[in-house]
C-alpha cells in the first residue's frame, strides 16, 4: 500500500511540476519533484526498499525530463547515502525539521548532480523559499496521507 | 530505525551503473528517452491547452482595470500605427535592396513549428522539452521563437523524436543585444528566476527600466528578436559596469507552440 500512495504522490508531483504549474499558472520554479524523491527517506528512515523506490522514480523522473539514464539515479543514491549517515547522528522527528532537511537534501542532489560543484543561482531567496514551502506542504501531505503505525519503518 | 548498509548502497549502485550501461550499449539510449517521447503530443496539447486557460483566466483576475487597461491600449495602438507604416515602407525598401545587391532575406532558412510540452527548473537549469526533433530537420543550436518575434531559448540537444532547448532565463544562456532605438549594447545572460542580466553595460550608456531589448545579431542569433524589458538599473559611481536586470518577454506571452529557425 505504501508503494502506491508513494507512486501517486510521485506521479502528483511530477505532473504538477513540470506541466500544470508552469502552464496553466506560469509558475516555473518548483521543485516539487525533487522533493518528493528525498523526503519519503528522510520520513521514513534510508531503508533499502525506500532508497530502491527512490531510484526507480529517479529513473521515471530522468525520463519524463529527457535526460540520460542514470543522470538523477546516481545523485540520488549518494544523497540517500549522506541522509542515511546524518540519521545515525541526528533523529529527526518534527515535521519542520523534516521540511528543512529535505530542501538541504535537495541541495545535496544538486551538488552531486554537478559533479561537486553547484550553481550559485540556486541559492537565490525565491528558489529557496519556494522549496521550504514545498517542503512544509509536502511534510503535510505525508502527514494526512502515511499511518505512523503501519507505515514507519521502526 | 533499521538503516540502509554498505552492501545494500553498493548493489544498488551497481545496479544503476549496469541499468546505464545496458542503455547505453544494447539499447542506443531508448530506455532513458522512453518517457519523453511516449506520451510528447498528448503533453504537448495539454500543455497548450492549460496555457490558453490560464491566460484567460488570469484576464479575470485584472478584470477591475479592463477600461483603464483599454483606454493606455487604444493610445498604444494608434502609436504602433504610425510605427507600422514607417515599418512597411522600410521593408519595402529593404527587400528592394536586399534583391538589388543580391543578399539573402533575414529568416532565409526554414522554420519549424513545434510545442513546448514540459517547462520546469531542474537540476540542469530548466528542463524545456520539444515535440520536434532530428526527424524534423531540427539540430543542435537551433533558435527558437514564439509567433510575436519574441527570443525563448535554442536547442541544446536535439534527440530523433524530440528536443531539449536551452531558455534564455537559463544560466547557460547569452545572447548580444542592444536597447530598442539605441545605441546601448550588451550581453545579456540568464540568472534563473530573476530573468536576466544584461552585462557589459558602463555608466555612461543610457539605459532606463521598461526599456525593450532586442538581439543585435552579433553572435548566432538574428537580429531583432525581443529579449525582454528592462526591469531593474542600478547605477553606482564607483563601479565601472551598471546592474540591469532584464524581464524575459517570453514570460507574457504563450510559449506553448514555437517556431524553430534552423541555422
Amino acid at each position: 500500500m505504501i508503494n502506491l500512495k508513494l507512486l501517486l504522490i510521485f506521479a502528483a508531483g511530477l505532473a504538477l511540476d513540470g506541466l500544470i504549474l508552469p502552464a496553466f499558472f506560469g509558475f516555473k520554479e518548483s521543485f516539487l519533484s525533487l522533493l518528493i524523491l528525498v523526503m519519503p527517506v528522510l520520513y521514513m528512515g534510508s531503508t533499502g526498499r525506500l532508497i530502491a523506490y527512490g531510484i526507480v522514480f529517479a529513473l521515471i523522473s530522468e525520463s519524463w525530463r529527457g535526460l540520460n539514464f542514470g543522470d538523477m539515479a546516481i545523485p540520488f543514491l549518494f544523497t540517500a547515502a549522506v541522509i542515511n549517515l546524518i540519521q545515525h547522528f541526528l533523529d529527526i522527528k518534527y515535521a519542520y525539521l523534516i521540511a528543512l532537511m529535505s530542501v538541504m537534501s535537495v541541495y545535496i542532489f544538486l551538488f552531486f548532480y554537478a559533479h561537486g560543484s553547484i550553481n550559485t543561482a540556486y541559492f537565490d531567496p525565491v528558489i529557496g523559499l519556494t522549496m521550504i514551502l514545498e517542503a512544509l506542504i509536502l511534510v503535510f501531505i505525508f502527514n494526512v496521507i502515511f499511518n505512523k503505525q503501519t507505515d514507519y519503518v521502526s | 530505525m533499521k538503516n540502509l548498509g554498505i552492501k545494500t548502497l553498493f548493489f544498488l549502485f551497481m545496479t544503476v551503473l549496469a541499468g546505464i550501461f545496458i542503455d547505453r550499449y544494447f539499447f542506443d539510449r531508448k530506455i532513458s528517452n522512453f518517457g519523453a517521447t511516449m506520451f510528447r503530443n498528448q503533453a504537448s496539447y495539454l500543455f497548450s491547452g492549460l496555457e490558453s486557460s490560464g491566460f484567460f483566466f488570469s484576464g479575470f483576475v485584472g478584470f477591475g482595470n479592463i477600461v483603464l487597461e483599454n483606454d493606455a491600449l487604444r493610445k498604444e495602438n494608434m502609436g504602433f500605427l504610425s510605427r507600422l507604416a514607417d515599418y512597411e515602407d522600410i521593408k519595402k525598401e529593404n527587400e528592394f535592396l536586399r534583391k538589388a545587391l543580391n543578399i539573402s532575406p533575414r529568416f532565409n532558412n526554414k522554420i519549424v513549428y513545434a510545442n513546448i510540452y514540459r517547462f520546469q527548473l531542474g537540476p540542469d537549469g530548466y528542463d524545456v522539452l520539444l515535440n520536434k526533433g532530428t526527424e524534423n530537420g531540427i539540430a543542435d543550436g537551433d533558435v527558437i521563437i514564439t509567433e510575436e518575434g519574441v527570443l525563448v531559448g535554442r536547442i541544446e540537444k536535439a534527440y530523433v523524436d524530440f528536443a531539449r532547448a536551452l531558455v534564455v532565463s537559463d544560466t547557460d544562456f547569452s545572447v548580444t543585444a542592444n536597447v530598442l532605438n539605441s545605441d546601448t549594447a550588451g550581453i545579456a545572460r540568464g540568472a534563473l528566476d530573476q530573468g536576466l542580466y544584461f552585462d557589459l553595460i558602463v555608466q555612461s550608456d543610457l539605459i532606463k527600466e521598461g526599456d525593450v531589448i532586442v538581439s543585435s545579431g552579433m553572435d548566432m542569433i538574428p537580429p531583432a528578436l525581443i529579449v525582454g524589458t528592462v526591469d531593474y538599473v542600478e547605477t553606482k559611481d564607483t563601479d565601472l559596469f551598471k546592474k540591469v536586470k532584464i524581464k524575459p518577454a517570453m514570460d507574457k506571452v504563450k510559449i506553448g507552440r514555437v517556431l524553430i529557425i534552423k541555422n
